[in-house]
């Protein structure tokens, strides 16, 4: 037992520390990045914006519903990051400051357009399912494509009943592959309560498939 | 105790273990995620409720997000677009900026211009005939008697 937990403890490190070196390399250059783009250098904000425009994206599309919300909403988040850098101490991440903006543009968005949280709805429209079917048989899925649009569909059915902060955490997990402290850190929580939080939201999940299952 | 605070520390690590693994590998299919893991943290699997119970919640969640690809891609030109919205903000703040450095130049001027126009105001109100029923020479008298010329007028009319 005491080796499993050696064994498990070996594996939570590993995975948090891929290399010795290159995160601190990193970290150091990133700080030099900001603080040349605290001076108004916009070829180091460029280098900022490039390399953390994913990951952005990835946080506002786990919240909003649709593409052009989360373009737009990326757009406003280095633009805000921009006039406010002077403001950033560097204390924490600058991803962690980023990620923060995005949450809280993103969750003023959607109080401004009034929408439910609790609601989440397929928004696949023609255009999409265009695009999705163009690309499905660009990739040789052939005939499949109807099956795993409605997949997609059903996936995202259940995905609409999970509360917000719960189905962004989700997506973040499985879809953008983000680790637990990264989720926390972007949602600004306690990595205990991310690791809860993704427990009862897979719980739901699979009720929500079983449910489905028994009506069709 | 000491055996159940231990083997919660243990299903803890391993359910740590678990969610890190599945973090690491975008790609990886369920099974693989497992596949992953140690002999010896399978085998803990296998043989502890909690920990088999999670194991599987959390491959059946993620076969259901098998192929559900990643949908947060920024279009080529996202970082133009993102720098021409910083340049039109600039040139909307220097604009900004611009008038309201000029409110000190316009202050000078605006208050000997206020200045004038309340002296020229005053003396017109001050000079404004008091009443219809005075007698026309009263406009001639000087302003420092204008009180003095009243009650004189009075007096005057009386006497007559």
């Amino acid at each position: 037992m005491a080796r499993v937990t050696r064994i498990a403890a070996e594996l939570q490190s590993a995975a948090r520390r891929p290399t010795a070196q290159a995160p601190s390399a990193a970290a150091v250059e990133e700080r030099e990045l900001v603080r040349r783009a605290q001076k108004a250098d916009k070829a180091a904000f460029e280098i900022l914006v490039q390399r953390h425009q994913h990951r952005v994206f990835a946080v506002a599309r786990s919240i909003l519903k649709r593409q052009e919300d989360t373009e737009d909403v990326a757009q406003q988040v280095f633009v805000k990051a921009y006039f406010s850098l002077k403001k950033f101490n560097q204390r924490a991440a600058f991803s962690t400051w980023l990620y923060k903006i995005t949450v809280n543009e993103c969750w003023d968005l959607l109080r401004k357009r009034k929408a439910r949280p609790l609601v989440y709805e397929s928004d696949f429209s023609e255009e999409q399912a265009r695009q999705f079917s163009a690309t499905e048989q660009e990739a040789g899925a052939g005939p499949d494509t109807s099956e795993r649009m409605a997949m997609r569909q059903r996936l995202e059915s259940m995905l609409g009943q999970l509360d917000a902060r719960d189905r962004s955490m989700l997506m973040l997990k499985e879809v953008e592959g983000f680790s637990v402290e990264e989720i926390a850190e972007s949602l600004g929580l306690n990595a205990n309560t991310v690791k809860v939080r993704l427990f009862r939201a897979r719980r739901k999940m699979i009720e929500f498939a079983r449910q489905q299952r028994q009506s069709s | 105790m000491w055996r159940s605070t231990n083997s919660s520390n243990e299903c803890e690590g391993v359910s740590d273990a678990l969610e890190q693994l599945a973090a690491r590998g975008e790609e990886s299919t369920a099974d693989a995620v497992l596949e992953q893991l140690p002999e010896a943290v399978r085998d803990h699997i296998s043989s502890c409720v909690t920990c088999s119970a999670r194991a599987q919640e959390l491959t059946e969640v993620r076969a259901m997000f098998e192929g559900y690809g990643s949908q947060a891609q920024p279009s080529p030109f996202f970082l133009t677009r993102v720098m021409a919205s910083i340049a039109e903000r600039e040139v909307q703040l220097e604009r900004s900026a611009q008038t309201w450095a000029a409110v000190p130049r316009l202050a000078y001027r605006l208050s000997v211009l206020a200045s004038l126009g309340l002296l020229i105001a005053g003396s017109w109100v001050y000079k404004m005939p008091k009443s219809s029923n005075l007698n026309p020479q009263q406009y001639t008298e000087g302003l420092a008697d204008s009180g003095q010329v009243q009650d004189d007028l009075l007096v005057g009319s009386v006497n007559r």
